[in-house]
């Protein structure tokens, strides 16, 4: 960083832009050093750490089912996921079976999640190119999912639902029928938001063909989750690393077509985001027609956990694969923990596809790969 | 000129309207000293003697024939001379006569030829009190200011507003409700509020360029206000340059933002500044050339002109009088959104990209001022688009020569131009939270490849309609416009508003979830 800075500095062609932390578009919490020469930067080099707050050395401190409230702040926007990752590792280390129930409450809540987290990228990414109006309106819906997952475990942002061996709570009475209430009230919202924003001729300008992503690059950067299948890769977690109940639902994988521009543009990795609302809202449904067969059992709570050896558990969470890997020595803590998530690996791909871009095409290439500081820190 | 004819006029006048007879008076200066067809010869008498506007004659005695003439000032009157009398020689000017029509003091002491005559028959009306008249100017002079400046923030916290209110309604929320009767009061607690703010200046700012840079971008938007005719009467000034001074004086404003950002020393400020630069400057162009193709079919610049030349009903307004005013119409649109720094333009201020753009480093009344400025500056964009295409204040059935019979008439061509000034301002905020901003690049190949092209075919096409075009063709052009766009258009338009409208109600309601508001 220092050095980028002092090389650079009064060299009269170019200009050296601190963008961040406080900067409306990097959330308090992301920094850029941008080189650019006018309005055209040279590179934008990302600086991670500013919500660096050492969760997986909590894990380290406390026992593996006092972890479970720390999984919610790896990703908060998305935060169940993480919970699920944290328990699906620990299940595995120490060999736990979980109720059918459980499963897929986890899987509801799970992709419930993921179209509230999917609402804020989208409407966060049309709100950094300008247009203001779809962002409230997707966060209504946002909102709706809140109260569904505030009915169901008390939390609007934290869930802490899952747990070790099962989730928390069962559902309460009537949230069936209400998810599937709002799921029938989303389906036209989201036709809405394609003819409010996705389809918008300026947006798709903006988009279109910028900041591509190739499939091989992609690959090489590690890119998961919306991001690598808007480059054209097919592959989810869900579907390839089957767990939890995935194999007994049908959904598709959207990847990126280049409909606009090129495979791997910015609208690519939004629109693949904009479909994946479709194929979660197929899975809540499908999940709670399923789940009436079940036993009522939805939590088995472990006894003696002080499980030995490692694990490690793979998860699709909304902004792609997040693995956990946790290694136990036989104590109630664990001996190590560790999360692999997304968006850090995105922020790696920024400095080399940001050369030759404008300084308002930083932002939607920031927007388009959708990440979130607590995940690049945790 | 030609001629070699000149010489100081010397005449004798007569103070018109006094009951004495016609007294002499020495001329101290008459311009100019020859005169040619159509050109204003401008009389100065020794002492104050005629009443403002009021008619005269002004006779010139070497050539023995009176010409109409006006009084401009006590001391001053303006004679025009026709062809057929121009003067060749030394020319001895006499007026013969002047009647008084307004009032009975001659002694105006103010140089008014810029008002409008109801503004004359008010200041002819106080200066009957007593007291020195240099006070009474001071005074009228103050009072007028302060009626000017006074609505001003009135205007912009209501458009604020407004704005907010509509946002709020678009993007599924309250808006502002709090404050005053449903909010309307929200703009004061804001202004109250930034007005208390501390005035940071940053430490290696220019700080005089600092300063002085919101004043600059007032003074840009203030001086619009002196053309733009709200109501016959209602103008401050009806300049015969008044498109040429409206340009002027809103480039102003360009200045202002420029040297704000420059003067931050801040680097997004300074690409705000920049941005703004060459936007505001690139859309000058269209937008000029497309105000030149209403000023080629007025054959005037002056804005009182401009709307006498329309009529009160739509097929009779500039915007449906021909196709190239009709493109001229959304040409001038769009570059005076992107010349007011409004969305899908507003990237001197892009707050995603550029943090808040030139006004970053402003804070309390200075950035108030920046705001301010942008939000008159939309209703005086709607104020131009209606005198320029929609009719400004004309009204069916209610002609000129009415509402000079019946003063009280005036209001409603008043009401009529406000009207159709926010109804523009409110498209104006619609765009703003529809649609995403562009880039640059784009914005700036939108000016350059397409818009300054088109707008030069419209100002051509103008030209060639203007020449050649029969009245009675023309007419009919102007009906079926008005048939096609003004009604076809219009029609499906309000459709589709109304069939969307629909569906984001329904969306709204889900009566299932109960109220997300608990």
């Amino acid at each position: 960083m220092g050095e980028l800075i002092v090389a650079n500095a009064d060299t009269g062609e170019e200009m050296t832009l601190n963008m961040g932390p406080q900067h409306p578009s990097t959330h308090g919490v992301i920094r850029f050093v941008i080189r650019t020469d006018g309005e055209i930067m040279r590179e934008a080099v990302p600086d991670v750490g500013y919500l660096h707050r050492a969760i997986e050395h909590i894990a380290e401190k406390c026992t593996y089912e006092g972890f479970m409230p720390y999984t919610d702040r790896v990703d908060y926007v998305c935060a169940m996921p993480a919970n699920h990752a944290w328990a699906l590792a620990v299940e595995k280390l120490a060999g736990l079976e979980v109720p059918p129930r459980a499963e897929y409450l986890r899987v509801v809540t799970d992709e419930l999640n993921r179209i509230s987290s999917h609402c804020i990228a989208l409407g966060a990414m049309a709100m950094d190119i300008g247009a203001i109006t779809p962002f409230t309106y997707i966060l209504r819906e946002r909102e709706y999912v809140n109260e569904l997952l505030e009915m169901i475990c008390g939390a609007r942002l934290t869930y802490n639902y899952h747990r070790i061996g099962g989730v928390g709570w069962d559902m309460p009475a009537g949230w069936r029928d209400k998810v599937l209430a709002w799921c029938d009230h989303f389906a036209p919202v989201m036709d809405e938001f394609d003819r409010l924003i996705t389809n918008n001729e300026l947006f798709v300008r903006r988009l279109a063909n910028l900041a591509v992503i190739r499939a091989d690059e992609a690959i090489d950067y590690g890119l998961v989750g919306p991001n690598l299948r808007g480059s054209g890769v097919d592959f989810d977690v869900r579907r390839d690393v089957p767990y939890s109940i995935y194999p007994k639902l049908r959904f598709e994988v959207p990847v990126g077509r280049g409909l606009c521009g090129s495979v791997g543009d910015a609208w690519d990795r939004y629109w693949v985001r904009a479909q994946e609302w479709r194929q979660s809202v197929a899975m809540v449904r499908q999940c709670l027609e399923q789940i009436d067969g079940t036993d009522k059992q939805f939590w088995t709570p472990p006894k003696k956990l002080k499980p030995v050896g490692d694990a490690m558990a793979r998860v699709e969470a909304a902004r792609g694969d997040m693995s956990c890997y946790v290694v136990g020595d036989g104590g109630a803590n664990a001996y190590r923990a560790r999360f692999r998530t997304g968006s850090f690996n995105a922020m790696g791909i920024i400095r080399e596809t940001s050369r030759g871009l404008m300084i308002a095409d930083l932002v939607a290439l920031i927007a388009s790969l959708d990440v979130v500081a607590p995940e690049i820190d945790r | 000129m030609s001629g070699a004819a000149k010489s100081l006029v010397v005449a004798a006048l007569a103070a018109a309207g006094c009951a004495a007879a016609p007294e002499p008076a020495a001329i101290r200066d008459a311009r100019p000293t020859r005169l040619e067809r159509g050109e204003r010869m401008l009389v100065e008498a020794s002492g104050p003697l005629f009443t403002v506007g009021a008619p005269t004659t002004v006779a010139l005695d070497a050539l023995g024939v009176t010409l109409p003439a006006r009084a401009v000032a006590a001391d001053r009157v303006v004679a025009e001379l026709d062809d057929e009398h121009r003067a060749a020689g030394p020319t001895t000017v006499t007026v013969v006569q002047a009647t008084r029509r307004w009032t009975s003091d001659a002694r105006t002491p103010f140089d008014v030829e810029l008002c409008a005559p109801s503004l004359h028959r008010l200041a002819n009306g106080w200066t009957r009190l007593r007291g020195p008249p240099w006070l009474w100017l001071a005074l009228a002079l103050l009072a007028a200011a302060a009626l000017v400046a006074t609505p001003l923030p009135v205007l912009a916290g209501l458009v604020v507003v407004w704005e907010r209110k509509i946002s709020g309604y678009m993007g599924s929320r309250l808006g502002p409700n709090r404050v005053g009767p449903n909010g309307w009061l929200q703009w004061l607690a804001d202004g109250l509020k930034l007005l208390m703010k501390e005035d940071v200046i940053p430490r290696d700012a220019d700080a005089r360029l600092f300063r002085a840079a919101p004043y600059l971008a007032f003074l840009g938007m203030f001086l619009t206000f002196i053309v733009l005719p709200f109501s016959r009467y209602a103008i401050v000034a009806d300049l015969d340059v008044g498109l040429l001074f409206l340009l002027s004086v809103t480039s102003l404003v360009v200045v202002a933002i420029l040297v704000g950002g420059w003067s931050s020393n801040s680097k997004w400020s300074l690409l705000g500044g920049m941005r703004s630069a060459a936007q505001i400057v690139s859309y000058e162009l269209p937008s000029s050339v497309a105000l030149l193709t209403i000023a080629t079919r007025t054959g005037s610049l002056s804005t009182q002109r401009i709307v006498a030349a329309q009529g009160g009903w739509p097929w009779q307004w500039n915007l449906f009088a021909d196709p190239f005013t009709f493109v001229a119409f959304f040409i001038w649109f769009v570059s005076a959104l992107a010349e007011g720094n409004r969305t899908p333009f507003d990237l001197p201020e892009a707050e995603s990209e550029l943090v808040a753009g030139y006004n970053t480093e402003y804070s309390g009344f200075r950035f108030s001022l920046f705001p301010l400025v942008e939000w008159v500056n939309i209703a005086v964009l709607g104020a131009v688009g209606t005198l320029l295409f929609l009719g400004g204040w004309r009204l069916p059935f209610v002609g000129a020569a009415l509402i000079d019979a019946h003063p009280w008439l005036d209001a409603l061509g008043f009401v009529a131009f406000v009207g159709k000034d926010l109804a523009i301002v409110f498209v104006v905020i619609w765009i703003r939270w529809t649609l995403p901003r562009f880039r640059v690049d784009q914005m700036m190949a939108l000016c350059w490849r397409y818009f300054i092209p088109f707008s030069f075919v419209c100002f051509v096409g103008e030209l060639g309609w203007v020449w050649l075009m029969p009245s009675l063709p023309a007419r009919i052009v102007a009906g079926a416009m008005f048939a096609i766009f003004g009604v076809g258009c219009g029609a499906w338009f309000a459709a589709r508003v109304r069939d969307n409208a629909r569906r984001y109600r329904d969306l709204v309601l889900n009566d299932a979830l109960g109220p997300v508001n608990r």
